[in-house]
């Protein structure tokens, strides 16, 4: 049996510095890995450039001496087509929409310097088997990001607004949700040190990272893993919910299946389901060695010459109740994180990362920027008796539902 | 040599725009990787790619491609695209004079000499080491080796071919004790894994010897500490706190910062030198020409605390109205070069580390890292940490995060070791925007801070 997986990209960027459109770059990108499964043994080659797939699968053959024992059952599939239909902009008017959106910046925010990027990516995933079968996936998506920075902050990026959407996202709006606290940004809060309701709203990389980690088979299984052997059992608060997003072309995910050509059997899978956990994902090898059946999640890494490894899709929360600015008025005070980088989590579950940006917003109004604070907890804790809830809502196309909790504050 | 081939059929000024070049990227990378016991994969990965850049009326304008055969046809599209693009705001480029550069460091020594096999049976001759320790209970072996050749002409002249090389094997493991769990990683970095069984099999096997260590050791109660940073951490402070800071696209637009970062301003303790050199030996951070076709120039960051350069590529150079230090750099053929940094390092001072530490009563010695990052404020993801007590290095202590506000830091530092080392890396390496991994290599000698967060 043979396989190859090619991944062709073609994509028009748009970089921009100093609030000035500086650079305009195309992307025609093909790549590819061939797989031959021959007497129990699999040999792979990949390869950056166009490549034919019978001469990829002669590399592999000329390698047999090499082969490893086949560590997968790879299974027949039927042709299938999927495409998320969004008509992209031209590369003309997507470059006017983003000399629109820094003009309006400019204008609206005369203290911020904008510089960064967004492009518009045509993606084709591609999964074929010798027996003709084949799996296709094409969507076109844009993505970038704007990097502020405050005129005279002494801080090399202040701020940072992601996108990640199919083609009909509006570009020149993404400042807009944000405009309440660049507007206040000159206002200095004060706070002291203690058990504070803390709110993310764009950033929730280190809070899921530990998750991330503890899902994967092997180390769940190895004993290695947060939740293992917690199959069934309630580990976090009963309104947190972890799904495993696949298929959300308007929040920039479409994977309707994984680098292994299987199929990912919902469009988003709840990973704890009301604080239960439901169990790690797997990857055609995992699920063979612990006798149980992809969930397709293998994600090569880097595409193509990486190795297949199991990763979540794209974690997000399930929607909760009430909308993000409908907690902070519940709530009263509300430390919002908007930046929140280089934290991490130990094996124990101790959670901990300094807030580069965070702010402090009261009954509902942004009162002010926070000085430079270091949030802590343990994830058992904070997911657990100190979980507030999850916004139904979300900053921007592709950033996750906001989760609020009580984390301890430390002034830095 | 085909590719060479390539860009001399290649007539630049033929295109009717200020500025072009072409630079052709043929690496090889390799992939070796066992997890609990089984092997992943073993595959050797042919990479081959251009990226086009033509400069005109102040604004660039890239392609990527795997098109090799077909660059001429390319560039000319690029061209099309430029010449009816509206204008941008970038002034004239330098001139050059024209010269070619060759830096072909690694042909007689690079990965390639080792076979696929031989790699393999490197890889095996490690895996008995798991087996030694029953406290593994998951682990990952990686061995990853990346040749890269590449070919530059401008169209002002400036050519190039220059090679890189590098190659290293990292071993993750979970050690469990109990309910006590502890997470670490050994890595090795050499330019051929011929001949290097025996040396890594030993800094493997201590390193995880240590991490036993911490399988119970309490966790540090968060606060403020006095703080020893070992070598490595040093050079990945350096790297994070105030080599992103001094990467002078950041600066554009700023002209307060520009202002207030004024050549020669006080910005650290009287001890502190950094400096970013990419022509310094064997090191994952070796650079001697940029991907602008730019001799890299030995660059201080900070000298004797006060600010003494910044780095540029030529967009940035042009900009601010200082010259090109040849750090235009790009992670791939996929990407246009930014500034990025080399080989970044604090200058070492002449005391020994135990006289650095001789007067501290209770702090934090950090001596490896997972992961930093660097802003406002730093902060770097510790891996393996002890408590100093009374001037002596004791017990493991668990740490989640050590951060501050990098100028604090940077003038909170009172003591400069002499145990000056640069730590490369094959697997992993710096990220800014979408540019990761780029092969960076970063160093110092210890160095004591005042007072640092630690949770």
């Amino acid at each position: 049996m043979k396989d190859v997986f090619v991944w062709q990209e073609d994509s028009f960027t748009i970089d921009f510095s100093a609030n000035e459109i500086t650079n305009a770059r195309s992307r025609n990108i093909i790549k590819k890995v061939a797989r031959v499964f021959e007497d129990g043994k699999q040999m792979t080659q990949a390869a950056i450039g166009d490549c034919a797939s019978e001469i990829l699968w002669q590399q592999c053959l000329q390698n047999y001496h090499l082969a490893l024992p086949a560590m997968v059952d790879v299974p027949r599939i039927s042709s299938q087509s999927f495409q998320h239909q969004s008509k992209p902009p031209t590369t003309t008017s997507f470059e006017k929409q983003i000399g629109e959106l820094l003009a309006k910046f400019s204008k609206d925010h005369p203290d911020f310097i904008a510089q960064g990027k967004f492009s518009l990516q045509n993606l084709k995933r591609a999964y074929t088997q010798d027996s003709g079968g084949t799996l296709c996936a094409t969507a076109t998506s844009t993505n970038g990001y704007l990097c502020l920075k405050y005129k005279d902050s002494g801080n090399i990026i202040d701020h940072v607004i992601e996108i990640g959407g199919d083609a009909t996202v509006n570009i020149d709006s993404i400042a807009q949700n944000y405009s309440d606290f660049l507007d206040g940004w000159t206002k200095e809060a004060t706070l002291k040190q203690g058990k504070k309701n803390v709110c993310f709203v764009s950033e929730t990389s280190g809070l899921l990272a530990k998750l991330a980690q503890a899902l994967n088979p092997e180390t769940y299984h190895a004993g290695a893993s947060l939740f293992s052997n917690k199959i069934g059992t309630p580990i976090f608060h009963e309104q947190f919910t972890l799904l495993d997003v696949a298929v959300d072309p308007q929040n920039g995910v479409y994977r309707p299946f994984d680098d292994e050509g299987i199929l990912c059997p919902c469009v988003s899978r709840k990973i704890i389901a009301n604080g239960i956990f439901s169990g790690p994902l797997y990857d055609l090898r995992t699920a063979k060695k612990f006798h149980t059946t992809s969930t397709g999640n293998a994600h090569r890494y880097p595409i193509p010459q990486g190795i297949i490894a199991v990763t979540p899709n794209s974690l997000d929360f399930s929607a909760g109740r009430k909308s993000i600015r409908e907690y902070w008025h519940e709530l009263g005070e509300v430390i919002v994180v908007l930046m929140a980088g280089g934290g991490d989590t130990t094996a124990d579950g101790n959670f901990s990362t300094p807030a580069q940006l965070a702010f402090l917003v009261k009954d509902g109004k942004v009162r002010g920027r926070l000085p430079q604070i270091t949030l802590c907890g343990n994830i058992c804790n904070y997911l657990g008796e100190d979980f507030i809830g999850i916004s139904n809502d979300r900053m921007n196309p592709g950033s996750q539902r906001a989760p609020f909790m009580k984390l301890d504050v430390l002034l830095n | 040599m085909a590719q060479h081939q390539a860009l001399a059929d290649l007539n630049l000024s033929n295109f009717a725009v200020e500025y072009a070049d072409v630079r052709i990227e043929e690496s090889t990378e390799t992939w070796i990787v066992f997890k609990n016991g089984q092997q992943l994969e073993l595959h050797e990965v042919p990479i081959k790619g251009a990226l086009l850049r033509v400069y005109h009326k102040g604004r660039w304008h890239e392609a990527a491609t795997t098109n090799i055969d077909g660059l001429s046809q390319e560039l000319s599209q690029l061209v099309r695209r430029a010449l009816g693009s509206s204008p941008g705001i970038g002034k004239d480029l330098f001139k050059r004079e024209p010269r070619t550069h060759d830096f072909s460091t690694y042909h007689r020594n690079n990965c390639t000499y080792a076979s696929l096999e031989q790699k393999s049976q490197f890889c095996r001759s490690l895996l008995g080491i798991v087996g030694d320790f029953t406290e593994i209970v998951d682990w990952s072996l990686v061995y990853a080796d990346l040749y890269k050749r590449k070919w530059f002409k401008a169209k002002d002249g400036v050519e190039f071919y220059a090679d890189y090389n590098q190659a290293g094997v990292c071993l993750r493991y979970s050690l469990k004790r109990g309910d006590q769990l502890f997470d670490d990683v050994s890595s090795v970095w050499f330019m051929n894994p011929t001949g290097q069984e025996e040396k890594t099999n030993q800094k493997i096997r201590k390193e995880i010897q240590e991490s036993l260590l911490f399988l119970g050791a309490e966790g540090v109660t968060a606060g403020k500490y006095q703080v020893l940073l070992s070598p490595e951490v040093t050079g990945v402070f350096a790297h994070e706190s105030f080599g992103h800071r001094s990467e002078s696209d950041f600066m554009l637009g700023d002209t307060a910062m520009l202002r207030e970062w004024r050549i020669g301003k006080v910005v650290a303790s009287p001890l502190v030198s950094i400096v970013d050199e990419g022509d310094a030996g064997e090191t994952s951070g070796y650079c001697p020409i940029d991907d602008e076709g730019n001799r890299k120039q030995k660059t201080y960051l900070i000298k004797n605390g006060k600010l003494a350069g910044r780095l540029h590529g030529v967009s940035t150079a042009l900009a601010l109205g200082e010259a090109s230090t040849g750090n235009g750099r790009a992670v791939n053929f996929e990407f246009g070069p930014i500034v990025r940094m080399t080989n970044t390092y604090l200058d070492p001072g002449v005391q020994s580390v135990a006289e650095v530490i001789v007067g501290i009563k209770k702090g934090i010695y950090i001596k490896t890292f997972k992961h930093g990052m660097g802003m406002s404020t730093f902060t770097i993801a510790p891996g393996k940490a002890y408590w100093i007590e009374n001037g002596e290095i004791t017990r493991p202590v668990k740490v989640s995060v050590i951060s501050g506000s990098v100028f604090e830091t940077l003038m909170n530092i009172s003591g400069v070791a002499n145990d000056f080392e640069i730590k490369s890396s094959a697997l992993g390496g710096c990220g800014k925007f979408e540019q990761f991994p780029l092969p960076v290599s970063y160093g110092g000698p210890s160095i004591l801070v005042d007072s640092m967060q630690v949770s």
